[in-house]
């Protein structure tokens, strides 16, 4: 072999070692696993902990920086509050009325009282007389029309929020104080809607203001919030400073510094020297790495959000309820809580689950874990391993040939550890006889395959708003959040007598049935309750963390740091 | 007047692959699967979707897009970013102090420790001083950036305490020029490693190739010193090629400095970048790639035309081309 063949081979080499270092976007991962069940991991969580901070000397007055830890930049407005940035808005605007964080109970905030109708057409809502905008104007029930006005209005950037009005006829103001939402159909659950992130935005600046490309109030926001609105450095901090004529009492803390750092061992690294305060968004692998370091405390409050296999109910592998079903009981949650999220997750028996209180349906019960049972489903709809492949096989499309049941998991890397999951997820179902493979989608992709339909099941997430009718909104037949096109008469039909029932108790048992029938459904498969973990210095006090997870900085007019 | 038409041609070329690098980032970025955040959102209803849609001009064919957004570009506006509403233009801007501040330090330190240990490298070849040097490049080529990064953090930044573990300046006090150095200090040395271990092999062989040559011989047959035959003959034949990848380097560090920027949380052009190109956020990605494009292209160009000066050799045969 001369020097030319040699360097040529050579060349190849080094070339195959670069294409084969060049991964494609797609990864298709197809494990052979045993059947033989895997070691049950036990691992004890204290979900719920009551931390007792001591106080040290507490403020009379506003006095020092908190530094808070977010993952991206915030963005233009609050009306996109999806991810924690937008929460920020949170510590500038207020609502008509807030969450209580224990029991999702409305409470007062820019509305004192309230009261609807009695034919329930009508909510009357007398507002504070005591409120200014940072900007030194009075707040008025004009604000509050304005607002309510801008984002039901089709032409404003406000699709997310808009939903929460599909009830209401229109608004009208009384006086300065007093204000009128005329509905159009009756709903009783309404106003828990009210306290989804419907900031009231000031009319006197906003009159007028193109929505969709306004950016003036973006760069410099005017709110009635505990906190003002400081400087904005692009993709590297946002600042508050205090509003000390705040109606609720002038915070304890001068300001607030919300840093970005998209890194999470970053976040750890600032945590763990102090450059850090607060970070709300952390993962379960950073939570470990900060155990037993002594300034800072984990908090890990349950949260109404859910984690769920994701389902499109019409097809064909799919449509049939007992598939649903045998697909979730093949599926042993408590190991996936146990070992991917390293225990911070609840099991639930649905959307509603039990830190949603009395809210929740206490008499249901979550799958077991039983592959023997989901078998027996399987069979029982059709599907059986005729041909002794291992793969359980159906004739779906007719044509005389039996198909085999399979699927491509679609992984979006929206939260880290949907891949964890899916990949667990994908060891169940194959063990029970499917064949199932990942796919690897980045977010806007992945997304928008599932808009279009062109998937069988992936991993999610919902964080549902704290009221009953997120129900509807969800897995209502008409719903436009209902992507996984399931419809059940009945349940609509509890739902919409539950929006009639002015009795408390009795919506709630509406609520219940409801519950009861998406059980047996199973329109996605729910499996456990999102712990969120929250990392904040010994030296916070006053930290209300919120059940929602939406809301956050709830009560940042408390917040002080004490050393 | 020669060099006026060089600069004319060079001028033209430059345009006319913009023009060309524009077209395909913009195919490219449009026909990737997935649209903008605020449309991927999963409580969106079909009717909103298609309304923010028109609203935001994406449902017009692509070629009509495309005109419009070099139309107006050409015009010098680069549009408003999808995401945050702001101009793109204010984005860059906020973006590119970070970048320039990264790219120079590291650039500089590359150069100042890559050259000097090079040459020596190369005129003591196969000495223990070579093997070292060498080990060090392929160390340095070798390791990741993302992680050789986290791990100057937990050193420096959280057990020694010495240096501020990410960003770009104290968010929470003014800052002073002790403290940029001391937040440029991790970030610029993890972006020059990779640079340095290139420069460090290219100026190494670059010498040796020079040494090989019969003028070299000469200059030893004259007697001259050994320190005034590098100095005088050797060096600045030996830097041509270096000079090039210096060159090459700027662009990438511009542009490529984004895990660098992400792990440091520094704002600079790479992060937005990849942010942008990620959320899909159009407007800004093209912007950002007009940006880095054009940084590239000068740099090329200007790297030739420097050669043209340099070499006298180029001189006669440069026409232009």
């Amino acid at each position: 072999m001369n020097s030319r063949m040699l360097s040529l081979l050579s060349m190849i080499a080094v070339l195959g070692l670069l294409i084969s270092a060049c991964q494609p976007q797609i990864v298709e991962v197809v494990k052979e696993v045993p059947v033989d069940k895997i070691v049950e991991v036990e691992k004890q969580v204290v979900v719920e902990k009551v931390v007792e901070v001591e106080v040290g000397h507490v403020p009379d007055g506003p006095e020092g920086t908190l530094v808070w830890g977010l993952s991206a930049d915030v963005g233009a407005t609050s009306w996109d509050a999806s991810k924690p940035e937008h929460w920020v808005y949170a510590s500038m605007f207020n609502g008509l009325i807030r969450y209580s964080t224990e029991t999702f109970e409305a409470e007062p905030e820019l509305a004192s009282s309230w009261e609807s109708s009695s034919d329930g057409l009508t909510w009357t809502f007398h507002l504070r007389d005591d409120v200014y905008w940072h900007d030194g104007q009075k707040f008025t029930a004009d604000d509050v029309k304005f607002s309510f006005d801008a984002i039901m209005n089709p032409d404003n950037p406000t699709g997310y929020h808009r939903g929460n009005f599909a009830d209401v006829e229109s608004i009208d103001v009384v006086d300065d104080v007093t204000l009128n939402i005329n509905m159009l159909n009756v709903n009783y659950d309404f106003l828990p809607l009210l306290g989804d992130f419907m900031h009231i935005f000031p009319e006197h600046i906003l009159d007028g203001v193109d929505f969709m490309n306004d950016k003036s109030f973006a760069q410099n926001p005017v709110g009635t919030g505990p906190f003002k609105f400081d400087s904005h450095l692009v993709n590297e901090s946002y600042t508050v400073v205090a509003n000390e004529a705040y109606f609720k009492g002038a915070p304890k803390l001068k300001r607030i510094v919300f840093k970005i750092i998209p890194d999470a061992s970053v976040k750890v690294a600032q945590l763990r020297t102090g450059e850090l305060d607060v970070v709300t968004d952390i993962g379960a692998p950073e939570a470990a790495a900060i155990q037993g370091v002594d300034d800072l405390v984990l908090l890990t409050p349950a949260t109404i959000a859910y984690w769920h296999m994701f389902i499109n109910n019409t097809t064909p592998y799919t449509e049939d309820k007992r598939i649903r079903q045998a697909l979730h009981m093949a599926i042993d949650v408590e190991a996936i809580i146990a070992s991917v999220m390293d225990g911070y997750g609840v099991r639930t028996a649905g959307p509603v689950g039990p830190p949603n209180g009395l809210r929740s349906n206490p008499d249901l019960q979550p799958y077991p874990y039983d592959p023997q049972g989901a078998i027996a489903l399987f069979a029982e709809a059709g599907w059986e391993d005729t041909d002794g492949d291992g793969i359980l096989d159906k004739d779906v499309d007719g044509d005389g040939t039996r198909d085999p049941w399979q699927d491509g998991i679609i992984i979006i890397p929206f939260m880290a550890a949907w891949a964890d999951v899916g990949l667990v997820v994908q060891q169940y179902w194959n063990d029970i006889g499917l064949d199932v493979t990942l796919r690897h989608y980045d977010t806007a992709e992945g997304f928008g395959l599932v808009r279009a339909d062109e998937y069988i099941t992936y991993v999610g997430s919902r964080n549902p708003v704290p009221s009953s009718i997120d129900l509807s909104r969800y897995f209502g037949c008409d719903a436009p959040g209902n992507w996984f096109h399931y419809c059940n008469e009945e349940v609509d039909g509890f739902i919409a007598q539950a929006k009639q029932t002015a009795d408390e108790d009795e919506r709630r048992q509406l609520y219940y049935k409801a519950q009861e029938i998406l059980l047996d459904d199973q329109p996605s498969l729910v499996m456990f309750n999102v712990v969120d973990l929250q990392v904040i210095n010994k030296c916070v006090a006053g930290y209300n963390h919120d059940k929602s997870v939406r809301f956050n900085f709830l009560d940042t007019h408390l917040f002080s740091k004490e050393c | 007047m020669n060099i006026i038409r060089l600069l004319v041609a060079r001028a033209f070329q430059s345009f006319l692959l913009l023009f060309l690098v524009s077209i395909i980032t913009f195919v490219l970025i449009r026909k990737a699967p997935g649209l903008p955040e605020i449309l991927s959102h999963p409580e969106l209803s079909e009717e909103d979707s298609a309304r923010l849609m028109t609203q935001l001009g994406l449902d017009r064919p692509l070629h009509i897009q495309y005109i419009d957004w070099a139309w107006t570009t050409v015009r010098g506006d680069l549009g408003d970013s999808i995401l945050t509403k702001l101009r793109v233009w204010d984005l860059i801007k906020a973006a590119l102090p970070g970048s320039f501040y990264l790219t120079v330090t590291a650039l500089s330190i590359a150069v100042i420790v890559s050259i000097p240990l090079g040459i020596i490298s190369a005129v003591k070849q196969y000495s223990m001083v070579d093997y070292v040097v060498t080990g060090l490049s392929f160390f340095g080529a070798s390791i990741p950036g993302f992680w050789y990064a986290i791990l100057l953090i937990l050193l420096f930044g959280v057990t020694l305490g010495w240096l501020p573990t990410s960003g770009i300046r104290p968010l929470t006090r003014d800052a002073t020029w002790v403290d940029t150095l001391r937040h440029l200090a991790m970030p610029a040395l993890v972006l020059s490693t990779n640079a340095m271990a290139q420069l460090t092999r290219y100026t190494r062989s670059s010498m040796l190739e020079v040494l090989q040559k019969h003028y070299i011989r000469t200059a030893h047959a004259k007697g001259l010193k050994e320190v005034i035959v590098i100095a005088r003959h050797a060096l600045l034949n030996s830097l041509f090629p270096v000079i090039t990848v210096i060159g090459l380097l700027i662009p990438i560090m511009v542009g490529g400095a984004a895990v660098v920027e992400t792990v440091f949380a520094w704002p600079g052009v790479g992060r937005l970048a990849i942010d942008s190109a990620i959320r899909r956020d159009y407007p800004v990605v093209m912007g950002v790639t007009l940006l880095i494009s054009i940084v590239t292209i000068v740099s090329n160009q200007a790297i030739d035309i420097l050669y043209i000066f340099l070499d006298p050799r180029l001189r006669d045969n440069e026409a232009g081309m």
